[in-house]
């Protein structure tokens, strides 16, 4: 039968109005670390890279205390440098390309700060106990704040360790007993890491509820628990 | 549309619906006959993803066909929504498919349905739509994937648990796994 024309303009309309309205903060913040960790990522090669074509100019600056970057920009090359003499276009892009790697490191900051602020605003309980970079990180990997507080606290306790729970069900391999919360300063810190880290995802559990409902603030009270009962 | 083939035989272009990009053409290679679809059908395809499979499904119901599609992950349901601009027959549903009374009101009845979630629940939530969607005597086509349904359980048995829980309620006509386009994976096709 053919589509009815109506029928199909209503669920166009309701289908585009549900994809507006499912992009919230937490999915943005998603996106902003996903962004850090891949300049992140990349920021060694091409300072290196850069380093290596500059060194032709001026190669004594690099091992000058300072911020390297900020020096090449003010371009003060004294005249017994043992770089070539480099005028014109040749010098020009190299100092363009120094501003873009100057700006480079401060889109970094600028994310940094961005996530920094925005979890203690939206995800405040979750950034108290973990951390904003850790509490975005656990997050992305459950997919949504709304599926993080839908989680119980075991499956939280495994985010990020899929592949060795998998092995452990299929191949029946040991079971993993932490995944990104292995990088939590109270799991690293404990003797038995496993019980921290489950200690950690039973408040996590909370924490992600009470921010994703928009509850009270307990991430503080709920770490300091954690910290007592491990020691 | 994502990247298949095209070939053109006696000045007709067609595209290569390949057994890799989707587990319809997969149970085709595999030995399925007959899935049911035809044209001018009205269709409910649960779990749409992107509009790989779907896009074939449309080709084949046609103009006077139409293919409602559910999907509930956000991301692809925006690509799903640029190829609805492309294909008329295409209807988008941006719902949870494991609540089909929130979307009652935005489809009609049924005379072939297809399922692809890979969800713990895939056989509550076919059935339940199933029933709720279907004509008496529509095609329902159910692809299973073992390993959502119970990572221990060998994959042999969740099947036949699935097809008991099927026979329940709908004509099993043929049956396959996917290997080795899928792995552990079974499509069934079925009459209600
Ligand atoms: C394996 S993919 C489907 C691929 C698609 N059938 C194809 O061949 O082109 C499964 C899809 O089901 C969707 N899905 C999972 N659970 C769902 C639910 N409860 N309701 C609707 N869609 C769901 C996922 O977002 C995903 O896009």
């Amino acid at each position: 039968m053919v589509c009815d024309k109506n029928l199909r303009k209503k669920n166009i309309e309701l289908s585009e109005n549900a994809l507006r309205n499912s992009v919230t903060p937490d999915i943005l913040m998603i996106q902003a670390v996903s962004m850090f960790e891949t300049l992140d990522s990349v920021q060694e090669v091409i300072f290196s890279k850069f380093k290596e074509w500059y060194g032709y100019y001026y190669p004594e600056l690099e091992r000058k205390p300072g911020n390297f970057i900020e020096d090449v920009i003010k371009d003060k090359r004294p005249i017994e440098s043992l770089g070539g003499v480099i005028k014109g276009e040749h010098k020009q892009i190299l100092l363009k390309n120094a501003r873009f790697l100057k700006e480079f490191s401060e889109a970094k900051k600028q994310i940094d700060g961005y996530i920094q602020e925005s979890m203690k605003k939206i995800c405040p309980n979750i950034t108290a106990l973990a951390g904003y970079v850790l509490g975005l990180k656990i997050i992305k990997q459950a997919g949504s704040l709304k599926h993080l507080a839908e989680l119980p606290a075991s499956t939280i306790q495994l985010l990020g360790a899929e592949k060795a729970l998998f092995r452990h069900l299929a191949k029946k391999a040991k079971s993993p007993k932490y995944g990104l919360l292995f990088n939590h300063p109270l799991v690293q810190k404990a003797k038995n890491k496993g019980k921290a880290a489950k200690l950690v995802a039973d408040k996590l559990a909370i924490c992600a509820r009470l921010d994703y409902f928009k509850g009270e603030f307990r991430g503080e009270d709920l770490r300091k628990k954690i910290e007592q009962k491990i020691k | 549309m994502y990247g298949e083939k095209l070939v053109t035989i006696n000045n007709k272009e067609y595209r290569v619906w390949n057994a890799l990009d989707s587990k319809l053409a997969a149970a085709l290679k595999k030995g399925i006959k007959d899935l049911f679809v035809r044209p001018e059908m009205t269709c409910l395809y649960l779990g749409s993803s992107t509009g790989t499979t779907a896009s074939h499904i449309s080709d084949i119901v046609g103009k006077n066909g139409c293919v409602f599609c559910v999907e509930s992950a956000p991301r692809v349901m925006r690509e799903f929504l640029f190829l609805c601009e492309e294909r008329e027959n295409l209807v988008p549903i941006l719902a949870d498919a494991s609540q089909p009374e929130l979307y009652k009101e935005r489809i009609i009845k049924v005379e072939w349905l297809y399922q692809d979630v890979a969800q713990r629940n895939q056989v509550d939530i076919f059935l339940r739509n199933t029933v709720m969607f279907a004509r008496k005597g529509a095609y329902c086509v159910l692809t299973v994937k073992a390993r959502n349904i119970d990572v221990k359980k060998e994959p042999k048995k969740v099947f036949e648990e699935v097809e008991h829980e099927l026979e329940k309620h709908l004509k099993i006509i043929a049956k396959t796994t996917l290997e080795p386009f899928q792995k552990d994976h079974m499509v069934f096709v079925m009459r209600y």
